[in-house]
């Protein structure tokens, strides 16, 4: 009877209790651990970098992730990274996550101290401790992640786990290495080499021109014109309107217009022909004005300069385009200069001069608006026509010698192209590497 | 003279340095880039007060003197107003004065009218300019496709090509001959006019930071 009674507490204890059953971990193979982990400094980088690689786990295909680890050589023990798939080699350790994090976390420090003075100053206690205690853990918390920043000069060692379910397989350490910036980016050479070669051409032709060589420079239409333009709207008595690109002052375009105001300025101050300079960016619009104000002076005219003939108007590109418009079917010049860059607007401007029949010369070297101002004007200096405006219009040694220049580069840039091309076509390995940065 | 003078040294000596620059990938080098990128934005901002006393004095001077169109100017002084105003006040963080019910959201009525003004009144009239695009490519394209010479007659050829080869993908036996057209001769001259202005972009810059070309700054004197 006691046995009877006594049995299921029996069976019961020869059964494994459920919720020692780890079905997982029984049915789970063991995994291999990730081999080989070399670590090295990220080469030609601002530094606080290290490039870790591995040789995959033979059981690859099984495991859930990787986890890399990371000690300096100052620790005790290895901190976690980052998880990585499966089948990834290579890892770049860095701050990039963590800086920004940082920054926050001081911000919020700022923001909380800021409040913590106010509660102060209102003497409110409880809300004061609880900032207090805000403060105290955003700073702890801060000094954790500090301490996990990368930093240079410091030794660092990794180890890849293989992970799959509970299993965690570390591989063996890699070696030292510690992460540095450098000063010089080896993969920017073949940059150099062409800069040093480019700029030695153009300094060597500006000295042949001036020491009296006659440069060659061949007939451009469209700069050409510019003095038949200018006299034009002074025959009709109407104004020229000159339109800088839409672009910031940092794009050498937009500076390569501004030479060419400054010529037509002072034509137009010469004959008393008034200019419109309307300006979608407020540093060109300063840069403009002072132009055209130089040119009136440098004529002797300074009384005749118009301060409302060059403005600002709008930063948006389309309301920019309806308020010149606007310009142009008021005022009808008799000429519109589009010189420097553009973009959408350039054919709805080119097609309303057109039909406001006002002459029109455009440049640009933006090659998809080209087309549109091909169409829509009279004159376009397409590209580098653009850019050798200022010295086709003045003349100046110092400014013949660099289009030279140009012509050379452009003829070994040719032969390069053509050299490479039939040495990649032999199968030569290293050129296609020659002109990439 | 020293007006000019400094201009050129400065562009002279930051020139050579932002060129040495971009050799130097240490973080010293790249702070320096950070920097002076900061003070294009602070130098931007102080120019954009000029360029905003100059919007206001042109539109003012047209409005008193009751120049041809004035009538515009007060629209356009009373928009830029009106929206400066709604947008300081309904863009400031935490602004709930005057609350309003906007797509189930409690905001400011200032923060609602900027939007509104923006979303309906801004977006569609950039929308409009933007779609006149569509007539004026139709009529330019009708003025540059007349065959008027051997080049012309060529354009008109290529274009033809084009866009049947584009309409009738897979309709007109034409192959992928539209994209070669695009692909290869139209890319090699592209690619010919970029070189060319790249290198001409290259020697302006030295031509400025060497102070030869001086036209920007209003005279070559």
């Amino acid at each position: 009877m006691k046995f009877i009674i006594l049995l299921p507490l029996l069976l019961a204890q020869m059964e494994p209790p459920s919720d020692t059953l780890a079905p997982d971990s029984l049915v789970m193979p063991m995994i291999r651990p990730a081999t080989n982990v070399v670590v090295s400094d990220v080469a030609n980088d601002e530094g606080n970098q290290l490039e870790i690689t591995w040789a995959l786990s033979p059981d690859d295909e099984l495991i859930d992730a990787y986890l890399l680890l990371r000690m300096g050589e100052k620790d005790t023990v290895y901190q976690d990274i980052d998880f990585l798939a499966p089948g990834i080699t290579s890892y770049t350790d860095n701050n990039n996550s963590i800086d920004p994090y940082i920054g926050h976390l001081e911000t919020q420090i700022k923001d909380l101290g800021r409040q913590l003075r106010r509660a102060e100053k209102r003497a409110e206690q409880t809300i004061a401790d609880s900032l207090r205690g805000e403060i105290a853990a955003t700073d702890s918390e801060l000094a954790e992640i500090r301490n996990m920043r990368l930093e240079n000069r410091v030794a660092y060692k990794y180890k890849v786990a293989a992970i799959l379910g509970e299993q965690r397989v570390e591989s063996e350490e890699s070696n030292f290495a510690k992460a540095s910036g450098q000063w010089f980016d080896i993969t920017a050479i073949n940059v150099l080499v062409a800069m040093v070669t480019f700029f030695s051409l153009i300094l060597i032709f500006i000295y042949r021109a001036r020491q009296g060589k006659q440069l060659f420079l061949r007939k451009i239409a469209g700069l050409e014109e510019i003095d038949n333009a200018v006299g034009r709207a002074t025959e009709m008595g109407r104004p020229i309107l000159y339109v800088p690109g839409t672009s910031s002052i940092s794009d050498i375009a937009t500076i390569a217009s501004l030479t060419i105001l400054q010529g037509v300025a002072k034509k137009a101050a010469q004959y008393d022909t008034p200019i419109i300079v309307p300006n979608m960016d407020p540093i060109v619009y300063s840069v403009t004005r002072e132009i055209v104000k130089e040119a009136f002076s440098d004529v002797g005219r300074p009384d005749a300069f118009n301060p409302d003939s060059v403005f600002f108007i709008t930063q948006n590109q389309f309301a920019f385009v309806s308020a010149v418009n606007g310009i142009m079917l008021r005022e009808k010049p008799a000429t519109n200069f589009f010189l420097g860059m553009f973009y959408a607007e350039s054919l709805l401007l080119a097609e309303t001069g057109n039909i406001a029949g006002s002459i029109q010369i455009a440049g640009t070297d933006a090659s998809a608006q080209l087309p549109f101002f091909i169409t829509a004007c009279d004159h376009t200096i397409i590209g580098e026509e653009l850019y050798a405006a200022s010295a086709y219009i003045s003349r100046e040694p110092d400014l013949i010698g660099p289009i030279k220049a140009q012509d050379w580069g452009k003829a070994i840039i040719a032969f390069l192209l053509v050299v490479l091309a039939v040495l990649a076509g032999l199968g030569i390995a290293f050129v296609d590497k020659i002109l990439i940065t | 003279m020293l007006k000019r003078r400094i201009p050129l040294m400065l562009t002279l000596v930051l020139g050579i340095a932002m060129m040495i620059q971009f050799f130097i990938p240490h973080r010293y080098s790249q702070v320096i880039y950070d920097t002076s990128i900061e003070w294009y934005r602070i130098a931007y901002s102080f120019a954009f007060i000029l360029g905003l006393s100059s919007f206001i004095t042109h539109h003012w001077r047209k409005i008193r003197h009751k120049k041809e169109g004035w009538h515009y100017s007060p629209v356009a002084l009373g928009a830029m107003i009106v929206m400066t105003v709604v947008g300081l006040i309904g863009l400031t963080p935490g602004m709930n004065w005057l609350p309003v019910n906007w797509q189930g959201q409690q905001v400011s009525v200032f923060t609602y009218l900027f939007r509104n003004f923006y979303n309906n009144m801004m977006v569609p009239l950039g929308a409009t300019m933007f779609s006149v695009l569509a007539f004026y490519i139709a009529s330019a394209a009708y003025r540059s496709f007349r065959a008027k010479s051997l080049i012309s007659i060529l354009l008109l050829s290529a274009a033809f090509v084009v866009m049947l080869s584009i309409i009738f993908y897979n309709v007109l036996p034409l192959g992928d001959i539209g994209e070669w057209v695009l692909s290869v001769p139209n890319m090699a001259a592209k690619r010919g006019i970029f070189l060319g202005a790249s290198l001409a972009g290259i020697a302006t810059s030295l031509k400025i930071i060497l102070g030869i070309e001086r036209g920007y700054l209003g005279g070559t004197k």
